[in-house]
């Protein structure tokens, strides 16, 4: 067995790991939506979209430290080999002289995944509560046909006004190739943000005026 | 006497269906009200509407004179199904959620509750008969300090013995300043209890005093022997404690999914060390 198996191993797993956990913080996000046992909770829907979010936020947090955590008990098992390829991997990205650069753009990067993992739970939730308010307006017979056929218009809709409000985004990250310069990518999170500003208040509106819960 | 649920001009429709049509409907403090009518009638819908949890609506629903969604839900305690649980949780986590998010919740007053329901607290949430879930789902609605409670079909299908603890309990453990909605088709199950009944047919409200010979005598005295479990407080959910109780759920999630990770990374590293003797 190579000796840096084990730390090549856990990365491998971490990455499957995050897309499942990803998904299935989802699903548990949307479910509180549409459910009693949270609905019923004396908060406005605000304060419970807001508490939802973040609690989604704070497990991938959760779960960040933990691949951490088997990532350095995985490095242990061959401590010396493991550390000189990452000072050759620092070394090698970061030239003499532009370290700052190179900090200033590993936070950037750190910053835009968690900012794109909160806009994209937004996103998810701004899809399925449009769906939602909309499905009580559609006959309940064949609902299930037509609750699809909504879904994929409004998943169309969603890409493209995406599409054209992403554009400037975009932009920055072709700059970003050219120029090199990492304040895009504080760029492109700030952007990502002002989006999941504007989806998270309709989010909040769908939840106080139309989206109601799954009647058993 | 101040009015517990007052509904004016309510409309509801729902897939291109009118499910409740002009109705207007008072409750006053301190009665319990039987919601009658056939099935699909518009007995739950009229329930979530009040609770706050179907929207859409048009009209006017005032809970205890208040008005806003959360105020409403922080004076109505809705007896809803558990759905949002996951089945496998054992029923200590549940009432541990009720206890977090509803400053209202009396672990003690639910601890009597349970003993004289005898819910076993060690079981999941996929082990409970239908009695027993109903048993637990009206133990953890009245162990709330509501102003209103909607009791929504507490005895569908569930056996004589159960119905004559639950509506016992609902006797024993109900403020003597709370309302109390229960909805059933049946009149004569509950009838004993109720002070009024509200019968919902073709979309609207039709509205009867019970008679005395249902014994209304009788339930007053039995409530009267119960009237000490009062304590007033008004239930304002923290944020920060609903956080808390929705993260526990996530990292419930993502822990269950460390287990694979673990075993995944360890029996791949087994292989590896296998393979290289």
């Amino acid at each position: 067995m190579n000796v840096a198996d084990p730390l090549l191993i856990t990365t491998s797993y971490s990455v499957l790991v995050y897309m499942v956990a990803f998904v299935l913080v989802a699903r548990n996000n949307e479910q509180i939506y549409v459910n009693d046992s949270y609905r019923l909770v004396p908060i406005s829907d605000t304060g419970l979209y807001s508490a939802n979010l973040l609690s989604a936020f704070i497990s991938m947090l959760y779960l960040v430290f933990t691949q951490i955590a088997f990532g350095v008990i995985a490095a242990a098992m061959n401590f010396r080999e493991v550390f000189h390829a990452i000072m050759l991997f620092l070394k090698e990205s970061s030239p003499a002289g532009d370290k700052g650069a190179f900090i200033g753009a590993l936070f950037g990067f750190i910053l835009l995944m968690a900012v794109f993992a909160i806009f994209s739970w937004i996103s998810i939730s701004l899809v399925h509560l449009i769906t939602s308010a909309l499905t009580a307006f559609l006959p309940d017979s064949r609902s299930r046909l037509y609750r699809f056929i909504l879904y994929v218009i409004v998943i169309a809709a969603f890409i493209y006004i995406l599409s054209k409000i992403m554009n400037p985004i975009g932009d920055v990250f072709y700059g970003m190739a050219n120029e090199n310069s990492y304040y895009q990518l504080y760029l492109a999170s700030i952007s990502l943000l002002v989006v999941s500003g504007l989806e998270s208040a309709a989010n909040v509106y769908l939840l106080r005026a139309w989206v109601e819960t799954t009647n058993r | 006497m101040t009015a517990a649920i007052e509904i004016k001009g309510l409309n509801y429709r729902k897939n291109m269906k009118p499910i409740l049509s002009n109705v207007d409907l008072t409750i006053d403090t301190g009665k319990i009200v039987g919601l009658l009518g056939e099935n699909g009638a518009g007995k739950t819908t009229l329930m979530r509407l009040i609770a706050g949890v179907a929207k859409g609506y048009k009209g006017q629903i005032n809970v205890a004179n208040e008005t806003g969604i959360a105020a409403k839900k922080a004076v109505v305690s809705f007896s809803e199904q558990l759905l949002g649980f996951n089945q496998n949780m054992k029923i200590e986590r549940i009432v541990g959620f009720y206890e977090d998010v509803y400053p209202d919740f009396s672990n003690d007053k639910y601890n009597q509750m349970a003993g004289f329901l005898q819910i076993d607290e060690d079981k999941k949430l996929s082990q409970l008969s239908k009695g027993m879930r109903e048993k637990l789902i009206i133990g953890l609605a009245l162990s709330r300090q509501a102003k209103v409670y909607l009791l929504d079909e507490p005895f569908a299908g569930i056996d004589s013995m159960s119905r004559k603890k639950i509506i016992n309990s609902i006797i024993r453990w109900k403020p003597e300043d709370a309302t109390i909605l229960v909805s059933d088709h049946y009149v004569s199950e509950i009838a004993s209890v109720l002070d009024e009944i509200v019968v919902i047919k073709d979309q609207t409200i039709l509205r009867k005093r019970v008679p005395k010979k249902f014994g209304k005598n009788l339930a007053k005295a039995l409530k009267n022997i119960m009237k000490k479990f009062m304590k007033g407080l008004r239930c304002m959910t923290n944020f920060g404690t609903l956080t808390n109780a929705l993260t526990r759920r996530k990292v419930q999630i993502i822990n269950h999914l460390l287990v694979i990770d673990i075993i995944a990374i360890l029996l791949t590293i087994l292989y590896e060390v296998i393979k290289g003797t």
